[in-house]
């Protein structure tokens, strides 16, 4: 019998889940992925977390409560950092001990550290070799597996920076059939959207509350902070004072800023946690430099666990009401 | 504690500092219209503090910076852009890496004015001592207090020993100064058989170290007959990097190794010491743990999280206070009177049979 692996579908899942997946399975171990969150989750993590953590950690709280029982491992990786100059959020450095000290009894947690900082380095190949090593002792076929993970995972983000999007590019990625995939989307003229934010913001629909979809109803095409190239994102980043050196913020505010360079983009929204510290910084670099940079209109939302949406939606249509308005004014204008 | 430590010394090399005024509401609040709304407290109390700075006529500011997964090593860069945005004209002295030695000197340099090496180390490491020197004074303070048998005995000898060390500029007069705190510390008349409550303060260093940012809690509690251990003090923090005292243990490696069953890696700010500290401090029985930090601190959330599991495993009773710019002294206040009567109750409901019995200093 195969050992089932539990993959909770929250945080980083929404940016390595096909290494994760293809890895674990090519060494023979059953993936089981927790359903998409719901309501009864959150509240659940929620319910054991400490109050001030932010919503995507108690939501991940709720995916392991919903897991652990059904699997004989958890996968909750320490990343630390995943580059030598940007460390990642200090929730996720002790994600794994948050885990162990909140919920109980537990399956034991597959928890070695990803660190590229410090004199305590730990790269990705190695943090696999110690995965694989519990599974298999063929060292070959360690690696090989990790070479298929790479593989997949550089299609999956190959393919989401042609703008295809989260679901569709995680299907076409797993499946194996290696095609070449959609082109890089051709903008029909449809006016365009920036969505800002950190990789489980943009892809969960109950995080974000489904605000691409609300978006799109409206007309307008979405493109995501997770488009953009890592040069893209550090050719922005540059061109700061000094380099912001969290993972994600740095792509959330390379992107905007690339957005706000971009004629096409009409309006950028800016995706962030209630009570996150990074992004109390991020979003106060975004917001001072898209509004030095010209006058792209910029809409922050800050979400937590609470249910209605009703203040999203009035926000949301009347920033959107104000692009119309500029578009349709600029198009007088040179009429 | 850092402002005595340093600001003599630069004053004798002809540097003019201005110390901004003692922080206030209106710093605070000054800081916190300024500031990104989620930013953490020390942030706009530090922002607040440069406003203030610049408004009476100071054309530098040094902030140190760095890199790390806390918001800290991004103050300066934000702070230099809010500033600048309101229209204030002055540089931003920062260094790159605050853990770094040959950094730390970079940005004394910017600051003194000294050219050799020599001197600079020679005026660091007078600072560190100045700071330890005071430290010392404040762990004698919090173990005095509480055990003395005239009122305010010890108060009058801090405020003195805190002048004398003020007073002392070079490393022998120092080493006389921690001699003289002592001595006078050790004449102080105690009261014989008292074990006060003991209460561990834990949490980020800056909530922890600033009276103006924690509403002076520690000093409070020693005023209410409760012996006071903290977890962070501004020297071994210093000393755990730059290791100016060989022969002192660091604090750091020790919080680890307490921690270890708990949290195996630190997650940035002071998240490890107050894990590890938190074990330390229940095995050498305190009475309790006051968490001390600011409103969306995530090194601290983590803390707080690992906690938890820590309190009933080790059946510690912890205080969590959070501070934000809304923090009123009397809501503190409150909390930390029931929380006392908790641990009074509770050390009496194991040793002896009689339920209350009133500290004689508590009125």
């Amino acid at each position: 019998m195969s050992v089932k692996v539990g993959i909770s579908r929250g945080l980083l899942y929404y940016r390595y889940f096909p290494l994760w997946q293809t890895f674990l399975q090519e060494l023979g171990c059953e993936v089981i992925l927790s359903t998409p969150t719901t309501k009864q989750m959150v509240s659940q993590g929620a319910g054991v977390a400490v109050s001030d953590l932010c919503f995507p950690v108690k939501a991940y709280f709720g995916h392991i409560l919903s897991l652990k029982d059904r699997v004989d491992l958890l996968f909750v990786p320490r990343y630390i950092s995943i580059e030598e100059d940007a460390y990642m959020c200090p929730k996720f450095l002790g994600l794994p001990d948050m885990v162990a000290n909140t919920i109980q009894p537990l399956p034991p947690l597959i928890d070695y550290p990803i660190n590229y900082k410090g004199r305590k380095k730990a790269t990705e190949s190695l943090f696999y070799e110690k995965v694989g090593k519990l599974f298999s002792r063929d060292l070959k076929k360690i690696r090989r597996a990790y070479q298929v993970g790479l593989e997949r995972q550089g299609n999956f983000r190959c393919l989401q920076q042609r703008g295809v999007s989260f679901e569709k590019a995680l299907d076409l990625s797993l499946s194996s059939s290696d095609g070449p995939g959609p082109q890089r989307e051709v903008n029909a003229g449809e006016p365009t959207i920036g969505l800002v934010g950190r990789p489980y913001y943009l892809n969960d629909p109950f995080l974000n509350k489904g605000i691409s979809e609300k978006v799109m109803a409206r007309g307008y095409r979405i493109i995501t902070t997770e488009s953009l190239t890592e040069t893209e994102v550090n050719r922005q980043i540059s061109k700061l004072s000094k380099r912001v050196y969290w993972s994600f913020g740095k792509e959330m505010v390379g992107s905007a800023l690339h957005f706000a360079g971009d004629p096409e983009v009409k309006g950028i929204i800016n995706l962030a946690s209630f009570g996150c510290g990074q992004d109390s910084f991020n979003s106060e670099i975004v917001s001072y430099h898209v509004k030095r940079m010209g006058n792209t209109p910029l809409l922050s939302l800050i979400f937590d666990e609470h249910w209605s949406d009703g203040g999203l939606v009035t926000r949301l249509e009347a920033f959107l009401d104000v692009i119309d308005r500029q578009g349709k004014l600029n198009r007088k204008g040179k009429g | 504690m850092l402002h005595i430590a340093v600001t003599r010394l630069f004053r004798d090399r002809g540097v003019d500092v201005i110390l901004p005024p003692k922080p206030t509401r209106k710093t605070l609040d000054l800081g916190t219209k300024y500031s990104p709304e989620f930013a953490c407290f020390p942030f706009k109390l530090t922002l607040g503090n440069m406003i203030e700075a610049l408004e009476s006529g100071a054309d530098a500011i040094f902030m140190p910076g760095g890199i790390g997964p806390c918001r800290f090593g991004y103050y300066d860069a934000i702070q230099n852009q809010i500033l600048k945005g309101l229209g204030y004209h002055f540089t931003m002295g920062s260094a790159e890496d605050p853990d770094r030695l040959s950094d730390m000197l970079d940005l004394m340099k910017q600051v003194a004015g000294l050219r050799t090496k020599g001197a600079l180390l020679k005026l660091f490491y007078l600072i560190l001592v100045r700071l330890s020197i005071l430290d010392y004074a404040l762990k004698r303070y919090f173990y005095t207090k509480p055990r003395e048998a005239i009122p305010n005995e010890t108060d009058m000898v801090f405020r003195e020993s805190v002048q004398l060390i003020d007073s002392s500029l070079s490393l022998p007069s120092l080493l006389r100064a921690r001699l003289k705190t002592s001595s006078w510390f050790r004449k102080i008349a105690l009261r014989p058989g008292v074990t006060p409550l003991r209460i561990g303060i834990i949490g980020e260093l800056f909530m922890t170290v600033e009276p103006s940012a924690n509403t002076g809690i520690d000093m409070r509690l020693a005023r209410m007959g409760i012996e006071v251990w903290k977890s962070v003090w501004l020297s071994d923090w210093v000393n755990d990097r730059f290791r100016f005292k060989p022969f002192t243990r660091n604090q750091l490696k020790l919080s680890a190794r307490y921690a270890r069953p708990y949290l195996r890696f630190p997650s940035g700010g002071e998240s490890m010491e107050s894990v590890g500290k938190t074990v330390l401090f229940a095995k050498r029985g305190v009475d309790g743990i006051i968490h001390i930090f600011p409103f969306t601190c995530m090194p601290e959330l983590v803390a707080q999280t690992i906690l938890t599991k820590v309190q009933r495993d080790l059946d510690i009773p912890i205080l969590t206070l959070i501070f934000d710019e809304h923090t009123a002294q009397g809501g503190i206040d409150t909390r930390i009177e029931a929380f006392i009567d908790l641990l009074e109750r509770r050390r009496h409901s194991s040793t002896f049979a009689s339920p209350i019995s009133t500290h004689p200093n508590r009125g």
